[in-house]
């Protein structure tokens, strides 16, 4: 089968990246595959291809709403139609009509809550399914770091579904996540397609400071001097907003990005970013899913994340175009304590979780015996799920083991920080990974860092002029 | 335009009247009895469901810069305009919001144009493929088919449309910085639109501030964009307006007491097959008084009682409920809604 004449009439490209292919094979196949490719590698493209070639329905679980809309969106910009997603913000009358038109579809996303529910489990069971996709297929393990217990219920709709050929996608997965993934998809003899998560473009930097305002000092001097495209992550909105604000006064083309914006100017904000006129983003993890810009040059975080799967897929964003690219994280001595704060936050200790069952049990629902019990969103759920599985000691006991694990990924970042040796092979060794380049830009560790590449020549941003209204009208249409 | 202007306008009209909440229930579109029958009886419909989202810090603040400035007082919860309010509100000019009858929906009217423009901006420039600024799909869905009615006539839309949009606001009456703040929120070929930031610093008014304006900028774009009149010289912007304006005005749950009530089924049975309170099936009942010329309001009560309370209500000019509930103890607050729902349009 020529799978590059097909790719190259079906999507235009020329050549396969990294991965795909032997992904693309395995699931024409029909087997179980497991891949585990870098954000931006194109995972997409591992469904899309095969699903184009072949009869039955791609049915893709997906875990956040705008992701969906994204894919949907992407998937119709290159020509198929036949594509729609089903989440519970659907119309009732908007997904009869789906349920009409199943038998045309070629791509249907879903919602793993939604797979769930048994009205849609027997209607989907009729439905010839060609591949079925779990994308961000790390939620599942609840040691990956967006663990989500819905991913759990996978497994039964697999089996009741008649075992279609599974293709999960994660861009990270270390071993225990890895048989975590394989053991609840009920995945049997899968093919594990594993990409170096290296990404030779990257140069990796930590910069230790004294205070919090240095901080906003090394950034306002850093933006000054070097050239965007480029995301700053921040902890906070607040911290968002106070920054986002300091720059600007420097003239800094920058906007804040997080999730207590209003939808219409977030919407305008990815434009911007996207069309140049901005060249920064200042923004909380919200903002990056789905945003496919690949010239962004420099990612740097204000504040560690709370791992380092999260840190690699959040400094990934930079240099999709395979240039040479930054990625820099600031630290002072007190960052540790404010991120264990926030990462242990959501994770509800024992007096909490008894209350939590105390409330459910005298008939509250999640949502009330949540707010009694003072834990956040998150947490309710993944208490509600275990409660619903195991004894109340042993979801003690697993939210023990649960705070451990988080401590140990913070530490990994901690660790990371006050490396010794090459940040890149660090990195690495913590997806069990060992470095195969040696790029002559490596890190701040190796002392092969040199900026003078991203000095910029661009001078910054004027005053933005409001125009006069018929002259703006002229501007967008004639 | 400060929301404290708005404020106090609504306090002019419901003046001695009504408590402060009552006019924070009014710009949230509060859908209870009392406030659908506020809304009527002071004629402040214009202002109903303007700020669904507006926080109780931000009205806090309002109240507090109008109570500062001498412009209102409040005594055991009343809210009164002093003189210097008064003078200060005829000061103002007059506003042309409809909140009553788009309740949110301008903002759908709005995401179809956005759409709309940036599509026709981006074709344009032969650009075919271009990352949509929503992506809502009945939104999406909506400008397709517009799109599709469009071509079939014609080519060079985007140039129409710009004729159209310049036509368009010149009528509408708006000042030149509100048509400004709207075009500046449209997108299009290297020219996104501009956040409530930018805007906020490219003309030195708040963000607060100028969002009132655009609300009621839109609004009037809106009413022209739908008149039947201007149909001809406005078709594609008449396309965009279509199903915005709100045609039943009953809420949903309110729709079905009517049916069950037009059957001749009595409020507590209603209730009582619905699983809902008495209380709110008096509310719905409220509603759909306010709504119906011909309701039967003698079914709930007398001749007698209805004449009574209207002479109460126009030589004495008292509208407060609980002052007509304390001089008429036999009736309950439902009953002296509905009479007052009844006598709006004969008085004020
Ligand atoms: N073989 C390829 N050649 C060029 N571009 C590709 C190829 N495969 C995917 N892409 C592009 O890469 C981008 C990222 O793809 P996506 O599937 O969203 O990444 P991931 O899910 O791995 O983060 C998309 O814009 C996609 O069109
Ligand atoms: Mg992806
Ligand atoms: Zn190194």
């Amino acid at each position: 089968m020529d799978l590059h004449h097909e790719l190259k009439v079906r999507f235009g490209y020329d050549e396969f990246r990294p991965g795909q292919e032997g992904v693309i094979r395995s699931i024409l196949q029909r087997n179980d595959t497991l891949a585990i490719l870098p954000t931006g590698m194109g995972k997409s493209l591992c469904y899309q291809l095969p699903g184009e070639m072949q009869d039955g329905l791609v049915l893709i679980v997906s875990p956040l709403v705008s992701l969906m809309e994204d894919q949907v969106a992407s998937i119709r910009k290159r020509g198929e139609k036949q594509v729609a997603a089903v989440n519970s913000f659907l119309s009732s009358e908007q997904r009869k009509y789906i349920f009409d038109e199943i038998h045309k579809l070629k791509f249907l996303f879903i919602s793993p809550e939604m797979i769930s529910r048994s009205d849609m489990t027997n209607f989907l069971m009729r439905v010839p399914i060609s591949i079925l996709v779990v994308d961000e297929a790390h939620c599942i393990s609840q040691w990956g770091f967006d663990f989500r217990p819905d991913y759990l219920r996978l497994g039964e709709f697999i089996r009741l579904a008649g075992n279609p050929p599974v293709l999960a996608l994660t861009a990270t997965a270390d071993a225990r996540v890895e048989a975590d993934i394989i053991h609840y998809l009920h995945m049997s003899n899968p093919n594990v397609i594993r990409q170096s998560l290296d990404r030779p473009n990257l140069t990796y930097t930590v910069q230790q400071l004294e205070t919090e305002a240095d901080k906003t000092t090394w950034l306002k001097e850093r933006l000054r001097m070097t050239k965007g495209p480029g995301i700053i992550y921040v902890a906070s909105r607040k911290r968002a907003e106070e920054l986002t604000h300091a720059l600007q006064q420097e003239g800094i083309r920058i906007a804040s990005y997080h999730a207590g914006k209003e939808a219409g100017d977030r919407n305008i904000i990815q434009q911007q970013f996207l069309s140049g006129e901005l060249s920064w983003i200042c923004a909380t993890n919200a903002f990056g899913m789905g945003v496919h810009k690949d010239d962004i040059r420099q990612v740097i975080h204000d504040q560690m994340p709370a791992s380092a799967a999260a840190y690699v897929q959040e400094a990934g964003r930079a240099g999709r175009d395979g240039k040479q690219s930054s990625a820099v994280l600031l630290y002072v001595t007190d960052d540790e304590q404010k991120v264990r704060f926030i990462v242990q936050k959501d994770l509800p200790d024992e007096p909490q979780v008894h209350h939590f069952a105390a409330m459910r049990s005298s008939g509250q629902s999640i949502e009330s015996s949540a707010e009694l019990a003072g834990i956040s969103e998150t947490g309710s759920r993944v208490v509600q799920y275990y409660l619903e599985s195991l004894t109340l000691e042993d979801v003690y006991k697993t939210f023990t083991k649960l705070k451990y694990d988080k401590e140990e990924k913070l530490r990994q970042m901690i660790a990371y920080v006050h490396e010794k040796t090459c940040l890149r092979g660090q990195l690495l060794s913590y997806f069990d990974e060992t470095s195969q380049t040696k790029p002559n830009m490596c890190c701040s560790v190796c002392g092969t860092v040199n900026d003078e590449w991203l000095i910029s020549t661009e001078s910054l941003g004027n005053r933005r002029r409001l125009l006069q209204w018929e002259e703006r009208i002229r501007l967008l249409l004639c | 335009m400060k929301l404290s202007s708005i404020i106090l306008k609504i306090a002019k009209k419901m003046d001695g009247q009504r408590s402060l909440n009552a006019s924070l229930h009014v710009l949230r579109g509060k859908r209870s009895g009392q406030t659908l029958q506020d809304i009527d009886y002071f004629s402040v419909k214009p202002y109903f469901s303007l700020l669904p989202k507006l926080a109780d810090a931000t009205f806090a603040e309002a109240v507090q810069s109008l109570r500062h400035s001498g412009l209102i007082k409040e005594s055991e919860g009343i809210v009164t305009v002093t003189e210097k309010g008064k003078r200060t509100e005829e000061e103002l000019r007059v506003f042309h919001f409809d909140g009553w009858n788009y309740r949110g929906r301008e903002e759908v009217f709005f995401l179809r144009l956005v759409l709309l423009v940036q599509t026709l901006s981006q074709l344009r420039d032969s650009q075919n493929s271009f990352h949509p600024i929503t992506n809502d799909r009945k939104i999406q869905q909506f400008v397709k088919e517009v799109l599709r009615s469009l071509y079939d006539s014609r080519q060079n839309n985007a140039q129409y449309l710009a004729d159209e949009l310049l036509l368009a606001l010149e009528m509408t009456g708006i000042s030149d910085l509100q048509a400004s703040i709207l075009c500046h929120r449209l997108t299009g070929v290297n020219a996104s639109g501009w956040t409530w930031e930018q805007l906020e610093e490219a003309t030195s008014e708040p963000v607060a501030s100028l969002q009132l304006e655009y609300l009621e900028a839109l609004h009037r774009l809106i009413a022209v964009s739908e008149s039947e009149k201007l149909a001809e010289k406005l078709p594609i912007l008449h396309k965009l307006a279509r199903g915005i304006r709100i045609e039943t005005p009953l809420t949903d749950s309110t729709s079905i007491t009517k049916k069950l009530f037009d059957q001749g089924v009595s409020i507590e049975e209603i209730a009582s097959t619905r699983q809902l309170k008495v209380n709110t099936i008096e509310d719905h009942i409220s509603e759909i008084a306010a709504n119906d010329r011909d309701f039967p309001i003698l079914q709930f009560v007398n001749q007698e009682d209805q004449l009574a309370v209207e002479m109460e209500v126009k030589n004495n000019d008292v509208k407060r409920l609980r002052l007509l509930k304390d001089k008429f103890p036999h009736l309950t607050y439902f009953q002296i809604r509905l009479i007052l729902t009844k006598m709006k349009g004969e008085y004020v």
